[in-house]
C-alpha cells in the first residue's frame, strides 16, 4: 500500500460524495491550483443558515477529490457558520500538520498522511478554500 | 538488441544515491556526468576569477577561455562566427533578449507568429508585447501529427509579421517542427525566425545556417552541463537590429553622465559578471555530447524511444500525446485513463521513478490536446530498457491501486 494513498482515501477517490451532482444551489465558485493543475467548481446551496446541499466537478488528482469528498460528506446539512469554522481549521490543521482526526474527528482522518507530502497539501486544500470563498457572502 | 546504455557509468549520482534511481526527466533537466562536475570543481578551486575585466592572468586566462568557448558553441550550432554568440542564463533569458530588444518591435503595428505548441517561456513574452499595442499576436495551430501547420502558418504570415518564434522540438510531444520550412517562409516576408531550440539541442545536430534561423536559442542544463548557462545565437542581420536590454557593467564602449555607447560586439548583451563557471561546465558538456553522439547516441535514444512506445501501447490504458504517425525524440507525454497524472507521478516516485507531471508549461497546446495535465517522460544518455521496465512496474502498482479489480 502507498504511504499516501491509504485506502480511506481511495475509498472517497472512487466513490466521491458530491461529484458531478447537479443540484440547486445558491453560490458557485471555482478554484485551481496552478502549481498543480488541479480544478475545482463547488457549488452550495443554503437555507436559514444551514447547508441544504453540497456538490463540486472538475478534473483534479486523487487528493483533492477524495479531499473535496469529505467536505461534502462533512459539510452537508451543516449550519453554514459551523461549516466555516470547520473550512478554516481543515486548511490550516492541513498547513500545521496537525493530527485532523484529534482536530475535527475520525472522518477526516484519511487526509492525515498528506501532511507527509508538502506539495501535495495544497491539492487537500483546494476544495475547502474554494468552499471558503464560495460561502463568503452568504447570509449565516 | 540490448538496450544498455554505454555513458550510464559517466554520471555519479547512479552510484552515489541509497535509493536505486529511475531517471525520466531529461527534458526537464539532464543530470550531470563526472567530466562536467570536475571541471566545475577544478575551475572553482584553480581558475575562479572575473573575466573580461583584469590584467592579471588568472583573468586574462578566464577571459581568453570563455571567448574560446563561445567559439565552441558556434561551431556546435554551425553559425557563422564566435560574434553571433551571446552568452546568458539559459533560453528563457535569450528570448526576453529579443523581445524585448529588437528595434522592429517597437513599431505600431505588424504581427508576431507563434505556434500553439510553445513552451511558455516562448509564448508570455510575445502575449506581452502585443497586449496594449498595435501588434497583433497569431497563434499557429497544429496538424494532426503534431508539428506546426505549415499550410495555416503560411496563411497567417504577410510582409508585416515582423517575427516568428517556434520551437524546434516540442517540450510535451517530442515532435520536431520544419523549421527549415519555416525558415524559408520567414525570408520570403522579411520576417525573423526565432527558435526555441531547448529541447532540440540535445537530440540532434543544429545547423542554424541550413535552418535559415535568425535566431536560436537554448539552455546548458538539458545538455548535461548543470545549470547557469544559456546560448542565444543571433545572425549577423538579427543583431544590427538587437538593442541591449539589461546594462550596466562589461557592455559598455564609453559611458558619460550625458551620453552612453555600447560595446561594438555580442558583448553588449552580455552586462554583469558572466557566470564563468556554467559557461565552462557547458563547454565541457558540449563536448561530451559530441563524442556521445560519435559513438551512437541519437540511434540509441531513437531505438530506445521506440522501445518505450511499444511497451507503453501494450500495456494498455494509455493515451499517448505525440500526434498522429509522428515519430517522438525521447520525449512522451501520456495519462494513464482515469488516473491524474499527478497520482501518476506520485506513485512512480514511490517507485524512485522521476518524472514530470502537469502541462509542462505548455498550456496553450494542452488546451490543443483537450487535456488538463500529462505525465511526461524523457529519456537521456544515462536511460536503457530497465528504466522502461521499471516504469510498467510502477504503471502496473497505479492500476493495481486505482483501478483494482
Amino acid at each position: 500500500m502507498s504511504a499516501l494513498y491509504q485506502q480511506a482515501l481511495l475509498a472517497h477517490h472512487q466513490s466521491p460524495v458530491g461529484f458531478n451532482l447537479d443540484i440547486k444551489f445558491d453560490s458557485e465558485k471555482s478554484g485551481h491550483n496552478p502549481a498543480c493543475g488541479d480544478e475545482i467548481t463547488v457549488k452550495v446551496a443554503v437555507s436559514d443558515g444551514v447547508i441544504t446541499d453540497i456538490a463540486f466537478d472538475g478534473d483534479s488528482c486523487a487528493i483533492c477529490r477524495a479531499s473535496a469528498s469529505i467536505m461534502c460528506e462533512q459539510l452537508n446539512v451543516t449550519a453554514l457558520t459551523q461549516a466555516k469554522n470547520i473550512a478554516d481549521k481543515l486548511v490550516t490543521g492541513l498547513e500545521s500538520k496537525e493530527d485532523l482526526s484529534e482536530l475535527l474527528g475520525e472522518s477526516y482522518a484519511a487526509l492525515n498522511a498528506v501532511a507527509s507530502f508538502p506539495i501535495r497539501v495544497q491539492c487537500a486544500q483546494l476544495p475547502w478554500q474554494t468552499f471558503q470563498q464560495c460561502v463568503e457572502g452568504l447570509a449565516p | 538488441m540490448a538496450l544498455i546504455s554505454r555513458w550510464k557509468a559517466d554520471f555519479p549520482v547512479f552510484l552515489q544515491s541509497e535509493q536505486p534511481l529511475f531517471y525520466l526527466d531529461s527534458a526537464a533537466s539532464s543530470l550531470v556526468p563526472k567530466v562536467v562536475a570536475d571541471a566545475s570543481y577544478q575551475y572553482l578551486i584553480n581558475e575562479h576569477a572575473n573575466s573580461h575585466r583584469g590584467f592579471y592572468p588568472l583573468s586574462a586566462k578566464l577571459t581568453q577561455r570563455i571567448e574560446d568557448i563561445r567559439a565552441q558553441v558556434a561551431n556546435f550550432i554551425n553559425a557563422p562566427s564566435a560574434d553571433n554568440i551571446i552568452f546568458n542564463s539559459g533560453t528563457t533569458a535569450g528570448i526576453h533578449l529579443v523581445a524585448k530588444g529588437l528595434s522592429r518591435l517597437k513599431s505600431a503595428n505588424g504581427n508576431i507568429v507563434v505556434s500553439a505548441a510553445e513552451h511558455h517561456a516562448n509564448f508570455l513574452p510575445w502575449q506581452q508585447i502585443t497586449e496594449n499595442s498595435g501588434i497583433e499576436l497569431r497563434i499557429a495551430p497544429l496538424a494532426a501529427n503534431g508539428q506546426v501547420d505549415l499550410t495555416e502558418l503560411e496563411a497567417l504570415m504577410d510582409d508585416n509579421t515582423l517575427i516568428v518564434a517556434v520551437t524546434h522540438l516540442s517540450n510535451v510531444l517530442g515532435v520536431e517542427n520544419p523549421v527549415a520550412s519555416i525558415g524559408k517562409l520567414t525570408q520570403q516576408h522579411g520576417a525573423f525566425l526565432l527558435v526555441d531550440g531547448a529541447q532540440y539541442a540535445a537530440h540532434g545536430k543544429v545547423d542554424v545556417k541550413s535552418l535559415g534561423c535568425d535566431f536560436y536559442v537554448f539552455s546548458g542544463h538539458k545538455l548535461y552541463s548543470g545549470h547557469g548557462s544559456g546560448v542565444l545565437y543571433a545572425s549577423d542581420a538579427a543583431i544590427a537590429e538587437l538593442l541591449p536590454v539589461v546594462l550596466g557593467g562589461g557592455m559598455v564602449n564609453s559611458v558619460s553622465v550625458s551620453d552612453s555607447t555600447w560595446a561594438n560586439s555580442v558583448r553588449k548583451f552580455e552586462a554583469g559578471t558572466l557566470n564563468a563557471q556554467a559557461i565552462i561546465a557547458l563547454s565541457k558538456g558540449l563536448s561530451y555530447l559530441r563524442q556521445a553522439e560519435a559513438e551512437g547516441a541519437h540511434t540509441y535514444l531513437a531505438e530506445l524511444t521506440q522501445f518505450t512506445l511499444d511497451k507503453l501501447s501494450a500495456f494498455g490504458g494509455i493515451n499517448i500525446y505525440s500526434g498522429q504517425q509522428s515519430k517522438p525524440q525521447s520525449i512522451i507525454s501520456f495519462n494513464f485513463e482515469g488516473v491524474h497524472s499527478h497520482d501518476v507521478a506520485m506513485i512512480l516516485a514511490e517507485h524512485h521513478i522521476a518524472v514530470r507531471a502537469g502541462h509542462h508549461c505548455a498550456q496553450p497546446l494542452h488546451h490543443w490536446l483537450g487535456v488538463g495535465s500529462t505525465v511526461r517522460i524523457s529519456l537521456g544518455l544515462y536511460n536503457q530498457a530497465e528504466d522502461i521496465e521499471q516504469l510498467l512496474v510502477g504503471l502496473e502498482a497505479c492500476r493495481q491501486l486505482f483501478m483494482p479489480r
